[in-house]
């Protein structure tokens, strides 16, 4: 049977409504977190934050909430770097234990000779240990599937960027960039042993950006990644902390608050607020926000001198999400360079960065190609004759019958 | 000979190549020849340039440049996301070294490689007027206009210029017979 639309269609209409009576509280929210953007003290809401113990992610503020600045000049000549990632996850239908993580690799190079580089590069997972992540000094493990595979394509991502550029030796400004965010959030909040995330971190994924920040030494390279309707309310939160919406001199969210429901707390007026919405209207079209630093437990435990930080930018058509290692922060030239070579490839890209949308287009893999994929797996098993046994269920979905 | 390709679509009577390099292909009416067991050669009938992926079209993006090839010199990846096809018709074959004004027994298998025709290979083809009657009787879109190019491109072969059009023309006028218009538009484009 197909969807029934027209009964869907009623509860959409029903949903609309809702909807409608929820803009309004938003906007009222949107206007008075605005002006506490402006109006807080920046440096009062930054020594509270150090002193408080609170239960939402509030990041670190160097300077100001507010600030914001110009689209900076972007070098004539200058090379974008971009890497995305698509995988198979492991199917338990499947005849055998098997996944594919597929990266696309883009190399561009503007000005007086521009040129372009293009690749892919699949690799499939199919030996046993290939399919585990084992412990460095011991005999634990944990499968690669599900959420971990994916922090694994995010790792596999980050090595694959450090490759690319030096495999290109680029010696023009710039920018490498990959989609989504620095922070390996998958593995956060996990019930994964500690060896799972010192391996990927520590064995795979520092490493990586190590790599890049040594060739920055020497060339003028820029990492960043991108996030586009970024969702966090990193920001937002820290208005929470304003003297007008939480009276605590020395905030502690479970002993002030802890026997208070969600919507009773003094801090609750800017739950709906995220923080693209503040800077939708603080920022004039190429503009960025000031730089924030993560507090986020697993950048502070294991980043080390990568420390992340983030700023907002608005592209054209939305406000995005910038975030960058400490070396890019701190270094001015490659921060302006992350700016305006974003700036400019969301122009190319009508809205999104050019250099990642054929980075996503050379890693996709669509349905038809995971169906290739079962069918190549499954003949090469007849040919050997090997067992191609499939599960009564996904055959029941392949052959349909009356 | 240069090579233009490779054949990436094949049929009994007609081929289709992929360009190496956007762009670069033969001419409308030019003799081209791929490789393998039964060298074929083909006249150019149609040339297509368009998205590699057929998913994603390209859309208008030189609004804000000075010149057309500023469109391509900002946007590097261009030249690797669009392609150049060039289908040919098949007029004859190589089999050994005797040249035949047939079909070949099969088509040029997929992934020949694709060449343009040296003045020994086309000499010969370009004076004999079956060719024309393969032409001028397939049901191909514009084919007056390949004609055209085809026997202007067989005038550098040429000692005599008009007596060689006045052998095309009996030719089609045989090969087309109650079209004397279609004739007259072929002999006109020849000449301007």
């Amino acid at each position: 049977m197909s969807l029934d639309i027209h009964n869907v269609v009623q509860q959409i209409e029903g949903a609309t409504n809702n909807i409608r009576e929820q803009n309004k509280f938003y906007h009222e929210q949107l206007n008075r977190s605005y002006d506490t953007l402006l109006g807080s003290n920046a440096t009062e809401i930054e020594a509270k934050r150090t002193s408080s113990n609170t239960n939402f992610l509030i990041p670190g503020i160097s300077k100001s909430l507010s600030s914001k600045y110009k689209l900076p000049d972007l070098p004539e000549n200058h090379s974008v770097l971009a890497v995305d990632g698509s995988h198979i996850d492991i199917d338990r239908h499947l005849p055998i234990q098997c996944c594919l993580i597929n990266i696309g690799k883009v190399h561009i190079r503007y000005g007086d000779s521009p040129i372009a580089a293009l690749s892919n590069h699949p690799r499939l997972f199919s030996e046993k240990e290939d399919l585990q992540l084992h412990e460095t000094n011991g005999n634990r493990y944990q499968t690669l599937e599900g959420p971990l595979l994916g922090a694994l394509r995010a790792v596999e991502e980050m090595i694959s960027l450090a490759d690319l550029m030096e495999e290109t030796r680029s010696d023009t400004p710039t920018l490498a960039l990959i989609d989504g965010s620095l922070i390996l959030w998958s593995i956060v909040g996990q019930t994964y042993p500690d060896f799972v995330r010192n391996r990927l971190l520590d064995d795979m994924f520092l490493p990586a950006l190590a790599r890049l920040h040594k060739i920055s030494r020497a060339v003028p390279l820029a990492l960043a990644s991108y996030i586009s309707l970024p969702r966090s309310k990193e920001v937002a939160n820290a208005l929470r902390l304003d003297k007008h919406n939480c009276p605590y001199q020395n905030a502690n969210c479970s002993i002030h608050c802890g026997s208070l429901t969600s919507g009773e707390r003094p801090c609750d007026g800017f739950t709906e607020i995220m923080d693209r919405n503040l800077f939708d209207k603080l920022l004039e079209v190429g503009e960025r926000s000031e730089s924030f630093m993560s507090t986020s437990s697993i950048v502070e435990r294991y980043y080390d001198h990568h420390k992340i930080h983030f700023y907002y930018l608005h592209v054209g058509n939305e406000i995005s999400r910038v975030e960058i290692p400490e070396w890019v922060h701190s270094n001015k030239y490659l921060l302006d360079l992350t700016h305006a070579a974003i700036v400019n490839q969301c122009d190319k890209g009508r809205g999104y960065p050019v250099a990642l949308m054929e980075a996503h287009e050379q890693a996709v893999v669509t349905n038809h190609d995971r169906e290739e994929f079962r069918k190549v797996l499954e003949e090469a098993l007849m040919r050997n004759n090997l067992p191609n046994y499939t599960s009564e269920k996904n055959r029941s979905k392949r052959t349909k019958w009356l | 000979m240069v090579r233009l390709g490779d054949v990436i679509a094949t049929s009994t009577g007609t081929f289709t190549a992929q360009c190496y390099e956007l762009y670069h292909s033969p001419a409308l009416g030019d003799l081209v020849k791929t490789n393998g067991h039964y060298p074929t050669f083909g006249v150019v009938y149609n040339i297509y340039t368009g998205g590699l992926d057929p998913t994603r079209k390209p859309t208008a993006r030189g609004q804000n440049e000075e010149k057309e090839e500023d469109v391509y010199n900002n946007n590097p990846q261009l030249k690797h996301l669009l392609r150049t096809d060039f289908e040919a018709i098949i007029v004859g074959h190589k089999m050994g070294s005797e040249m035949l004004y047939h079909l070949p027994p099969v088509p040029p298998p997929i992934y020949s490689f694709v060449h343009t025709c040296d003045e020994e290979d086309t000499k010969p083809i370009i004076s004999n007027m079956s060719v024309l009657r393969t032409l001028a009787t397939s049901n191909l879109e514009a084919i007056e206009e390949v004609i055209s190019a085809y026997i202007r491109n067989g005038f550098k072969y040429q000692l005599d210029n008009t007596e060689f059009l006045k052998t095309v023309g009996v030719h089609l006028i045989s090969n087309l017979p109650g079209e004397l218009k279609k004739v007259e538009y072929i002999l006109k484009r020849v000449t301007r």
